[in-house]
């Protein structure tokens, strides 16, 4: 399980705002929070930089 | 992940319905769907066309006249409708919208259906005087005449501006945030 979802409730984001910021919809946001999409790498750095970690807290086992 | 050049994404969206953003995720899907299209529409055109010649033999220009309009049909019914179901399914073409900004956004709708309606107004307008000329040679000082043809043009563009509207509507889902 990812932790998109609490490092972007930390960062006091909402899904609609982490979309734009990343430029996906909110609906893509919603299924890589619930492991129903692997995002591609680039945009996995892109949320990674956009919630200030690193991808391997974000998307790391454990 | 290879992402298309701005002119073939906006052909994209304006082909199979998506509005906002056309991000990896749907571009995935679409890939997919538009992928299963086009097998479903190349093994009927193998079929098909080896049926029409076989068929041909005996009546060709009813074979013809059949074979297109079985062709136009299967492209609309089963291929647009199979995209249609599949996009519907993933939500692919929903558009989400703040609460506040929705009747906003319904306007915009409406503006955009009154636009769509009048280009088909003025689009079946042309194309049934270039008909009328070309099967009926009726020309085009009589047809700019008719009254009927302005009605005829003018319900079209109605009928097709109302099922934009109801589709575009149809998309709008309402947020929260």
């Amino acid at each position: 399980m990812n932790k998109v979802k609490s490092y972007r409730l930390n960062q006091g984001l909402t899904q609609t705002q982490l979309a734009y910021k990343v430029n996906v919809a909110r609906q893509t946001i919603s299924l890589i929070e619930n492991d129903k999409y692997n995002p591609s790498l680039n945009l996995c750095k892109q949320i990674a930089k956009v919630l200030h970690t690193d991808l391997n807290s974000l998307f790391g086992g454990n | 992940m290879y992402r298309p050049n701005k002119l073939m994404l906006k052909i994209i969206k304006l082909f199979y319905g998506v509005e906002g953003v056309l991000d990896e995720y749907k571009l995935q899907q679409i890939d997919r769907i538009g992928n299963n299209a086009f097998l479903i529409l190349f093994s009927y055109t193998i079929v098909s066309n080896l049926f029409v010649s076989f068929v041909s033999l005996n009546d060709s220009q009813m074979t013809l006249s059949i074979f297109i309009l079985v062709n136009i049909l299967f492209s609309l019914v089963v291929v647009v409708g199979y995209i249609a179901i599949a996009m519907k399914r993933l939500n692919l073409n929903n558009q989400e919208v703040i609460a506040e900004n929705y009747s906003q956004k319904l306007n915009r709708i409406k503006r955009r259906a009154l636009r769509r309606g009048a280009m088909m107004t003025i689009y079946f307008w042309c194309v049934e005087r270039f008909l009328d000329w070309y099967f009926y040679h009726i020309p085009y000082i009589i047809g700019i005449l008719s009254f009927r043809g302005y009605l005829k043009a003018l319900i079209a563009g109605s009928i097709l501006g109302v099922f934009m509207y109801i589709y575009w509507r149809s998309q709008l889902k309402k947020i929260s945030d």
